[in-house]
C-alpha cells in the first residue's frame, strides 16, 4: 500500500506544473467585471481579458472589491480601469493631510501651498506615467476646496482641474489667496493625497 | 473634599489607549477651572508615559496591572486617589468648562451615572441598537462612561463591590438576570446597571438631570435612517486650532464620546498640546 502511494507521488512529480494566468470575465455591454478566474477554471466566453496576477490576487484575497474594476470598452482597448463607489464622507470630502503628519510616502497627488507667492501647485505622481494598466476617465473633474483649518463648512476658494489637464502637464499651479490657516479638501478620486506648506 | 478625574488604561496590541487618555487629559486641562482639572491615570506599565510629551497632565499616575479593560475599571473606587471622582472612558474629549456639573454632584450625590446620552445633534438617544440586553432584561439604562462617586460612601462601596462580583462571575449572573438577551460580554455598563437593579438604588444614582450631556458617537444611535458601523463614514470630525469641535456641521459643546479608537491623530494631539502649553 505504501509502495503504491510512493508511485503515485513519483507520477505526480512528472506532471508539468501549469502556469496560472488570470482572466477577468466581463459584461460586454457595460464592461462590468462579473468574475475573476485562473485559466484552468475560466468559463468559455469571448468576453474575457488577461489581467495581472497582482490585480487578480488582490480581488481573490478580498483586498480589493471586484466592483472597483471595469473593462473600458469604448476606447477599443481592453484594459482594466479603476472605478470607485463614493460612499463614505471621507471619499467625497477628504481632508488632504499635511506632510508633517503623514507617514505615507506613496502619494498619488501632491499639493504644495506656496503661501508667499500665493499659489497652489498640484502634481500627479510619476507612477501614473509608467503604468499601462490603469487608465482614468480624463474628463473627471477634481475639485480642491480651500477651507478654514479642518473645517470644510467655511469655504474660501475652489480650484477645479481635470485628470487630463493634470496628466498632460504633470504639475499645475493656481493662484490662491490663502487665509492665515487653512485646509484643503477634495473628492477622493485618487487614494493618497498630501499637502506641503511652503512659505519664505 | 478633593476631586479629580480617573482614567484607566491597559496595553493593547492594536489600540493606543494611552494616546486617547492623553488627549482627554489635555482637553480637561484646557477647559476645566482650577480645582476641577485634576486627572489621575491608572496604567499597567508606567514606562509607556515616556512616549508622551507632557506627562504632567496626569497629576497622579498609578501603576496597576492586576486586571485589564473593564475588569480594571470596575476597581475604580479602590484605585482612585481622589475623595470624589469621575471615572471616564478614555475615548472622550472635553470641549468647555463643565465644573458646575461637578459642583452639583459634590453637593448632592454619593454615586451618579447618566441615564441618557445624546446624538451629535443633541437629540436624546432612544435606540437600543447596542443595548438590547438592557431593554430585554429590564435593566436600568446606565452609562458607565461617566461615573461619579465619593470614595468613602457606603452606597459606592456596595455598588462597586457588587459590580465587580458580577464582572467576575458573568455566567452566573447572565443565567439569572440576562436570560432574555445574554450580552456577549458583561462589561461595566451591564454590571453596574445590574448592580443598581439588585441593590434597588437606580433612583438614587441616576435620577433625571439636565447634565451631564455626552454626545455618544456610536454609529447606529445617531437617529440616521440607515445603519452605520462608524459615524465617521457619514459625517466629518473637525477639530480646529482652538480645539473647537464640529461633527458634520454641528458645533459640539458637550462632552464627546467619540468611540472610534483610531480617531486621535498626532495632529489632534499637537493641537491640544499647544493649547495646554500656552495655558500653563
Amino acid at each position: 500500500m505504501e509502495a503504491a502511494l510512493k508511485d503515485f507521488e513519483e507520477w505526480l512529480k512528472t506532471i508539468p506544473l501549469q502556469e496560472i494566468v488570470y482572466y477577468a470575465v466581463f459584461d460586454s455591454s457595460t464592461g462590468q467585471i462579473t468574475g475573476i478566474y485562473p485559466n484552468h477554471s475560466c468559463p468559455e466566453t469571448d468576453h474575457k481579458i488577461h489581467i495581472d496576477d497582482d490585480v487578480a490576487l488582490s480581488v481573490l484575497e478580498g483586498k480589493t472589491n471586484l466592483n472597483s474594476y471595469a473593462v473600458d470598452i469604448s476606447s477599443g482597448g481592453l484594459e482594466i480601469i479603476e472605478t470607485k463607489s463614493l460612499t463614505k464622507i471621507d471619499d467625497v470630502l477628504h481632508r488632504i493631510i499635511d506632510q508633517r503628519w503623514s507617514e505615507n510616502n506613496d502619494n498619488d497627488i501632491s499639493l504644495s501651498a506656496d503661501v508667499t507667492n500665493k499659489k497652489l501647485i498640484i502634481t500627479l505622481s510619476e507612477k501614473f506615467y509608467q503604468s499601462k494598466k490603469i487608465r482614468w476617465n480624463g474628463s473627471t473633474e477634481m475639485l480642491f476646496l480651500i477651507t478654514d483649518y479642518n473645517d470644510p463648512n467655511a469655504l474660501y476658494d475652489t480650484i477645479s482641474v481635470t485628470v487630463d489637464q493634470l496628466f498632460k502637464s504633470k504639475s499645475l499651479d493656481f493662484p490662491v489667496d490663502f487665509p492665515k490657516e487653512f485646509s484643503v479638501y477634495t473628492k477622493r478620486i485618487f487614494k493618497n493625497y498630501i499637502i506641503k506648506h511652503e512659505s519664505s | 473634599m478633593n476631586f479629580g478625574y480617573l482614567l484607566v488604561v491597559s496595553s493593547h496590541d492594536n489600540i493606543d489607549y494611552l494616546k486617547m487618555a492623553y488627549a482627554l487629559a489635555l482637553s480637561i486641562k484646557n477647559t476645566q477651572k482650577p480645582g476641577f482639572d485634576k486627572v489621575a491615570l491608572v496604567i499597567d506599565d508606567k514606562q509607556q508615559l515616556e512616549r508622551i510629551k507632557s506627562p504632567w497632565v496626569f497629576d497622579h499616575v498609578i501603576e496597576w496591572n492586576q486586571e485589564a479593560f473593564w475588569n480594571g475599571r470596575s476597581w475604580m473606587d479602590k484605585l482612585t486617589p481622589w475623595e470624589a471622582t469621575i471615572c471616564l472612558d478614555v475615548d472622550m474629549l472635553f470641549l468647555r468648562d463643565y465644573s458646575h456639573w461637578v459642583e452639583y454632584f459634590l453637593e448632592n450625590c454619593d454615586v451618579y451615572l447618566p441615564g441618557k446620552v445624546f446624538t451629535y445633534r443633541e437629540e436624546i438617544v432612544t435606540s437600543d441598537y447596542y443595548r438590547r440586553c438592557f431593554t430585554k432584561n429590564d435593566l436600568p439604562n446606565l452609562y458607565s462612561m461617566y461615573t461619579f462617586f465619593k470614595k468613602d460612601s457606603a452606597l459606592a462601596k456596595d455598588f462597586f463591590a457588587l459590580g465587580r462580583h458580577i464582572i467576575k462571575n458573568p455566567k452566573e449572573y447572565s443565567n439569572l438576570y440576562f436570560a432574555q438577551h445574554k450580552p456577549k460580554i458583561v462589561g461595566t455598563d451591564e454590571a453596574f446597571a445590574l448592580s443598581a437593579k439588585i441593590l434597588d438604588i437606580y433612583d438614587d444614582i441616576s435620577y433625571d438631570l439636565d447634565f451631564p450631556k455626552i454626545a455618544h458617537m456610536k454609529g447606529s444611535v445617531q437617529n440616521w435612517p440607515w445603519p452605520a458601523d462608524k459615524f465617521t463614514h457619514h459625517v466629518g470630525f473637525y477639530l480646529n486650532r482652538q480645539a473647537g469641535l464640529k461633527i458634520g456641521n454641528y458645533q459640539q459643546h458637550h462632552i464627546v464620546h467619540y468611540v472610534e479608537k483610531d480617531l486621535i491623530t498626532d495632529e489632534i494631539i499637537n493641537i491640544l498640546e499647544e493649547i495646554a502649553w500656552k495655558l500653563r
